[in-house]
C-alpha cells in the first residue's frame, strides 16, 4: 500500500513539470507586459529596460523555465508577486484553506443532499417523489453555474439581504459560494445514486438479506447503500477538478479571497510568478485528493484491495524470481 | 404422530405485468413434515421458484401476488391475500420474524447471493443476531462454529465472497441458511452452478445437516438425479401445477403421469441406450396464456380428444400417488367433468 501512494506521489512531478511548462508557453506568448503595471506603462523605457532585467524577463523562455524549477527545488521558493512584491508562497498559504474549504464544503453538501434524494428516487421508482427529484436534478445539472451564482446573488443578498453579496466573513457569507459550486454535483450525484441504487437492489445479495429478516430500511442502507457507493466516489474524483474551477469563478463573482480570485488577478496584471505558484499548488492538491479517492475506493471495495494485494505479491515473486 | 411442519394448501400466484398476467402457480398444494425432504421437479419456467418466494413471502413487488390459497408454518398461516396496505404491512412484520429463523432459503445462484463488500462472518453473524438475543461476540463465536460445521475454517470469517470458490461459498449461504436452527429450509437448485464433484459435496453436507437439525427440506431441481439422492417425495410441477405427486418409490418406480415418463426417458442412464434418450417435444404453454384444458396435451403422446376439454384434477391412483391426468380419473369424474363444460363432448 505505501509503495503505491509513494508511486502515485512521485507521478506528481511529471503533472507539476507539465503543466508549468503549458505556462510558461502562455506566458510567453500572451500580450501585455508585466513591467508596464510595474512601474507604469508611461514609465522612461531605462527604467522598464532595468526593471525587466532585474526580473530576468530579458532571458529566453526556457533559462527561465529552468531557472524557475531550481530556485523551486532547491530553495523551495516560488518567487516573489510582481505587485506586492511579497513571496508568492506565503499569499497563496493564506488563500489557499478558503478555496480548499469551498470546494469540499460544496461537495460534501452536495453529497449529504443527493445521496438520500438518488435513494428515495430509487427505492419509490416512478413515484411523485422519484419525479419530482429527478425534475430538480436535471435542473442542477443544467444550469449554468455563473448564472446560479449571480441570480441568487440578486434575489439573496441584493433583494432579500439574507447573505451578504461579497466577501465570507461569518457562516451566511459561505452559503451562496458553496451552493454555486455545488449545484451541478447535487444533480450529478442523485441521478447516479438513483441508477446505481436501481441496479443493486435487484442483486441477488439483496433479497439474501431480506431472507434473513432483516428490516427492509436497513436491506437498503446496509446492503444496497455500500455496494451503490462505489461508482458515486469514483464520480466524486472525476467532479473535483471542475468543482475547484467553479470554486475560482465563485471566489470571483462573490468576491472571496482564495486562490482562484488571486491568480485571476494575477494575470490581468501578468504576475507570472502568482500564477505559475497557484497553478503549481493546484495541481498538487488535486493530485493528492484524486489519489485520497482513489484509497477510499478501496476501502470500499474489498475486490479492488486484494486485486491490488494480489499484483504486489506477483511482482515481488517475479522480482525472486530474476534475483 | 408427527405434525406437519409446512402446508401449502390451494396456493395460486400471479405475476401482473403490463403485457398480461402471468398465472404462474396454480393450485399447488402438498405438505411437509420435520425431518422430511420433498423434491420439487419440473422444467424451467414451471413455477418452482415461484412456489418458494412465495413460502419466504418474498415474491418480487410489485408484479409479485397470491391470489389464493394458504400456507400453514406450524398450522399457522402465513399468507395475506387482501391487498390492504395496513394488512399487508402487518403480515411482513411478522414474515420478518419467521424469515431467517423458522424458513430459511438458498438461492439459485451461489455467486451472487453474497454481498460483495460485507465480509462471509459478518453476514452470517446478522442473521444470527437478528433472531437471537445475543451479544456480538457470541454471533461471531456461533458465526464461526457455523462456517467450521459447513467445512470452512472459521479463521475465514473475515474474507469476503470473491475470495471463495463457488462451491465454498454455497457452503457459505448454506451455513447462512441454517444459522437459526430453521423447521424449513428451500434450496432452490442449490447444485445446478456447481460442478459434479462439489454437487456431491454439497448434497452430501446437506443430508447431514438435515439429520443433524430435523429440518424440513423443500429441494427445488430440475435434476432427479438429486432427488433420487436426497428426498423422501417428490412433485413434479408442470405449468404451474402439481402434475404427478408422490413418495419417491412412486415416483421413480411406478411413474403414471406423461410428464414423469418423459422426464425419466430425458435422463441418460447406464442401463439404458444412449442414443434412445428422448427429449421432451415443443414448448411448455405460455403463463400468460395457459389453455383451460390440461397443459400438457400439446406434447402428450397419449392425449385423446377429451384431453382437449376438460382440466383434469389430482387423482389418487394408489395411497399417497396422486396423478393429474385424464387417463386416470375415475369414470364418475370423467362423466362430471363432461357435463360441467356444458356437454362439448356429449354429441
Ligand atoms: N418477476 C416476474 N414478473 C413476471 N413474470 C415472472 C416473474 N418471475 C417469474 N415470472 C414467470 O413466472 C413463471 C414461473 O417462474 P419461476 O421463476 O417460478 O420458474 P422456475 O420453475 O423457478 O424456473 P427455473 O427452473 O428456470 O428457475 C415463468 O413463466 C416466469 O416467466
Ligand atoms: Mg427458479
Amino acid at each position: 500500500m505505501l509503495k503505491y501512494i509513494v508511486k502515485r506521489l512521485l507521478w506528481m512531478i511529471p503533472v507539476i513539470l507539465g503543466v508549468l511548462c503549458i505556462v510558461f508557453v502562455l506566458s510567453e506568448i500572451t500580450p501585455g507586459d508585466p513591467v508596464d503595471t510595474l512601474v507604469g506603462a508611461d514609465a522612461p523605457p531605462e527604467v522598464k529596460e532595468a526593471m525587466r532585467e532585474k526580473l530576468g524577463l530579458n532571458d529566453p523562455v526556457y533559462v527561465r523555465f529552468a531557472n524557475y524549477i531550481v530556485k523551486v527545488v532547491t530553495k523551495a521558493d516560488l518567487g516573489n508577486s510582481y505587485t506586492t512584491n511579497q513571496p508568492v508562497a506565503k499569499e497563496l498559504m493564506v488563500r489557499f484553506p478558503i478555496t480548499l474549504k469551498l470546494t469540499l464544503w460544496s461537495i460534501f453538501v452536495a453529497l449529504v443532499i443527493s445521496i438520500p434524494l438518488g435513494l428515495i428516487s430509487a427505492v419509490k421508482r416512478y413515484s411523485w417523489i422519484d419525479n419530482l427529484s429527478m425534475a430538480l436534478a436535471l435542473f442542477g445539472v443544467s444550469i449554468p453555474q455563473f448564472w446560479f451564482g449571480l441570480m441568487t446573488m440578486l434575489i439573496f443578498s441584493v433583494k432579500l439581504k439574507w447573505f451578504p453579496a461579497s466577501g465570507i466573513d461569518g457562516t451566511a457569507g459561505w452559503v451562496l459560494p458553496v451552493a454555486m459550486i455545488g449545484i451541478g454535483n447535487v444533480g450529478n450525484f442523485a441521478r447516479i445514486t438513483r441508477s446505481s441504487m436501481l441496479e443493486v437492489i435487484q442483486q441477488d445479495y439483496i433479497r439474501t438479506a431480506r431472507a434473513k429478516g432483516q428490516k427492509e430500511w436497513i436491506v437498503i442502507v446496509k446492503h444496497g447503500l455500500r455496494n451503490a457507493l462505489i461508482p458515486i466516489v469514483a464520480n466524486v474524483g472525476n467532479v473535483l477538478g471542475i468543482s475547484l474551477g467553479g470554486a475560482v469563478i465563485a471566489e470571483t463573482i462573490f468576491s472571496v479571497n482564495g486562490v482562484g480570485k488571486y491568480m485571476l488577478d494575477a494575470i490581468n496584471a501578468r504576475n507570472w510568478p502568482s500564477v505559475q505558484g497557484g497553478l503549481v499548488l493546484l495541481a498538487i492538491s488535486f493530485s493528492i485528493i484524486m489519489l485520497l479517492v482513489d484509497l477510499l475506493y478501496a476501502a470500499i471495495d474489498p475486490r479492488l484491495k486484494s486485486e491490488f494485494k494480489a499484483k504486489n505479491k506477483i511482482k515481488s515473486r517475479r522480482k525472486a524470481v530474476e534475483a | 404422530m408427527s405434525e406437519n411442519v409446512l402446508e401449502v394448501k390451494n396456493l395460486i400466484v400471479h405475476y401482473e405485468t403490463q403485457d398480461g398476467v402471468a398465472e404462474a402457480v396454480n393450485d399447488v398444494s402438498f405438505s411437509l413434515k420435520a425431518g422430511e425432504t420433498m423434491g420439487l421437479v419440473g422444467e424451467t419456467g414451471a413455477g418452482k421458484t415461484t412456489v418458494a418466494l412465495s413460502i419466504m413471502g418474498l415474491l418480487p413487488k410489485p408484479a409479485g401476488h397470491i391470489i389464493g390459497g394458504e400456507i400453514l408454518l406450524d398450522g399457522k398461516n402465513i399468507v395475506e391475500t387482501s391487498r390492504n396496505k395496513i394488512k399487508q404491512r402487518r403480515n411482513d412484520r411478522m414474515m420478518r420474524k419467521l424469515r431467517g429463523n423458522d424458513i430459511s432459503m438458498i438461492f439459485q445462484d451461489p455467486m451472487s447471493a453474497l454481498n460483495p463488500v460485507m465480509p462471509v462472518g459478518e453476514q452470517i453473524a446478522e442473521v444470527i443476531r437478528l433472531h437471537n438475543k445475543i451479544s456480538k461476540a457470541d454471533a461471531v463465536k456461533r458465526a464461526i462454529e457455523m462456517m467450521e460445521l459447513v467445512g470452512i475454517s472459521g479463521e475465514r470469517y473475515s474474507y469476503y465472497p470473491h475470495e471463495f470458490s463457488g462451491g465454498m461459498k454455497q457452503r457459505i449461504v448454506i451455513a447462512m441458511a441454517l444459522a437459526c436452527n430453521p423447521r424449513v429450509l428451500i434450496a432452490d437448485e442449490p447444485t445446478t452452478a456447481l460442478d459434479v464433484t462439489i454437487q456431491a459435496q454439497v448434497l452430501d453436507l446437506m443430508r447431514g445437516l438435515k439429520k443433524k437439525f430435523n429440518t424440513a427440506l423443500l429441494m427445488i431441481t430440475h435434476d432427479l438425479g438429486v432427488v433420487a439422492e436426497i428426498c423422501d417425495k417428490c412433485a413434479v410441477v408442470y405449468a404451474g401445477q402439481i402434475v404427478e405427486y408422490g413418495s419417491i418409490e412412486h415416483i421413480f418406480n411406478n411413474p403414471q403421469h406423461p410428464y414423469t415418463k418423459a422426464l425419466f426417458n430425458a435422463v441418460p442412464s447406464l442401463d439404458k441406450d444412449v442414443d434412445r434418450l428422448e427429449s421432451i417435444s415443443g414448448l411448455m404453454s405460455d403463463p400468460m396464456d395457459l389453455p383451460t384444458h390440461c397443459t400438457f396435451k400439446e406434447r402428450c403422446t397419449a392425449c385423446c380428444d377429451a384431453c382437449g376439454e376438460i382440466d383434469p384434477p389430482l387423482t389418487e391412483i394408489e395411497p399417497g400417488h396422486l396423478v393429474r391426468c385424464y387417463h386416470f380419473m375415475k369414470e364418475t369424474d370423467k362423466a362430471a367433468a363432461v357435463a360441467g363444460k356444458g356437454g362439448g363432448v356429449a354429441k
